[in-house]
């Protein structure tokens, strides 16, 4: 029958089960900027005591305001939290290819749909479509136009390299 | 059996369930369900934020302008290659009206209205605003006041994610983009945001190589009365020293100024 003792059991059990994440340790976040330096104390000007790239993983052992101090490697120091992310960083391609769903075809899937496939569609008459109570009509061919347009990435280098911005 | 015992016991097993079911979740399936649940929110993003985007091209027209639009390309993709989420698309027009605004709607769509052309007076400048724009969608600051109250946390179980499809925002996004269009064009996202962004901007325009005091100028003269002085402009100044955030060095103002003129004297 129920006793005391199995009360206990289960009690002293489902605390060490759920307690388990609690003594887990510290954070692991990873870098979502192309590069993040890493600081001897919590400001810009601070000396620089390494340097970490994109998709590098950092424990966090404390946050203030911005920044956090972060373990790298065997190094420890501060870096912005704005430049670090809970989630590993993926490129859009391999975010649509590990999962089953489409990012553009899921938002030209949602209602309003007729008025955005026709807008995928490139209809002359998507024009001024899908005003909603708030009155505001959509105009998705000037979308289609803005969404068309790409950056060339050797366009974006020069752009960058002639004015002697950091890479 | 008491009643409390009973009640007790319910409860006991059913944390030691839940801690168990917690525990049976293996790191690569963790990995799973976090790529699972970031696809599914960038998806709502992108979701809410191209159908605003079209409304606002709609409600303010697109601005052709080759040169413009080509340059303020070059500036936002500088800024997001550098400091944006990789997992988005960034998107950068100009809505052709006179009024000086900026414009942020989630998963990347980025506007500076023609007027703000104009009265930018340096490429720092426009880098500053466009990284102040590009905080809130990485802050995700528009989608967080809008999104349904059941997103996906990385603990939830996997099948549970698994099992719940593409998307959450289900047949409700017409009220979400009306409602993101109300608070982008008439309510705004109120100053604690705006604070934010105004301060991680700073941030992503030094790591992308620009002197951040070029956003808190830019606000000084859109923002001439004596109550933003002394609030938001004069905070962002006290954070700017605070921060010891100071203009990188070995820059090439020439070319930077050249360009700056070259592509955006059709607009002045």
């Amino acid at each position: 029958m129920y006793s005391r003792a199995s009360e206990m059991f289960w009690f002293i059990l489902s605390l060490f089960l759920f307690a388990t994440p609690a003594f887990a340790g510290d954070e692991t976040r990873y870098v979502q900027s192309v590069k993040a330096d890493l600081l001897r104390e919590p400001n810009a000007q601070a000396v620089k005591v390494g340097t970490m790239k994109r998709g590098d993983a950092v424990t966090v052992v404390e946050t203030t305001g911005m920044w956090s101090k972060v373990r790298f490697g065997k190094a420890n120091g501060w870096v912005s939290r704005i430049f670090l992310s809970a989630n590993k960083p993926v490129g859009q391609a391999d975010l649509q290819k590990e999962v089953p769903t489409s990012l553009e075809k899921a938002s030209r899937r949602r209602p309003p749909s007729y008025s955005v496939n026709a807008a995928a569609r490139g209809l002359a008459e998507d024009k001024n479509t899908g005003a909603g109570a708030d009155g505001y009509k959509a105009d998705y061919s000037a979308l289609k136009k803005v969404e068309e347009r790409k950056v060339k990435p050797d366009e974006l280098e020069k752009f960058r390299d002639t004015a002697k911005l950091p890479k | 059996m008491t009643l409390w015992s009973s009640i007790l016991r319910f409860t006991l097993f059913a944390v030691a369930a839940a801690g168990l079911l917690s525990c049976a979740t293996t790191p690569a399936e963790k990995a799973l369900a976090d790529r699972a649940a970031l696809a599914k929110e960038v998806n709502d993003e992108v979701a809410i934020g191209r159908q605003m985007a079209a409304k606002l091209l709609g409600h303010l027209g697109r601005y052709a302008n080759e040169p413009a639009v080509h340059y303020l390309e070059l500036v936002g993709a500088l800024v997001a290659a550098r400091v944006g989420r990789p997992e988005l698309s960034y998107r950068f027009a100009v809505l052709n009206t006179a009024d000086v605004n900026a414009y942020a709607t989630p998963g990347g769509y980025i506007f500076v209205t023609k007027g703000l052309l104009k009265a930018v007076r340096n490429e720092a400048e426009l880098a500053g605003v466009l990284s102040h724009e590009i905080a809130h969608v990485n802050e995700r600051h528009m989608y967080r006041e809008l999104r349904p109250k059941q997103d996906v946390g990385a603990e939830e179980s996997i099948v549970r994610l698994l099992s719940r499809g593409g998307s959450t925002l289900g047949g409700s996004i017409t009220k979400l983009v009306e409602a993101g269009m109300k608070t982008l064009l008439k309510d705004g996202l109120g100053a604690e945001k705006e604070k934010e962004a105004d301060e991680i901007g700073l941030m992503y325009a030094q790591a992308t190589g620009y002197a951040p005091s070029a956003l808190i100028e830019f606000l000084k003269r859109q923002r001439p009365t004596a109550k933003d002085r002394t609030g938001r402009v004069a905070g962002l100044e006290r954070y700017l020293a605070a921060q010891k955030l100071t203009a990188p060095k070995g820059v090439e103002a020439s070319i930077v100024a050249k360009r700056f003129e070259r592509s955006l004297s059709s607009v002045r």
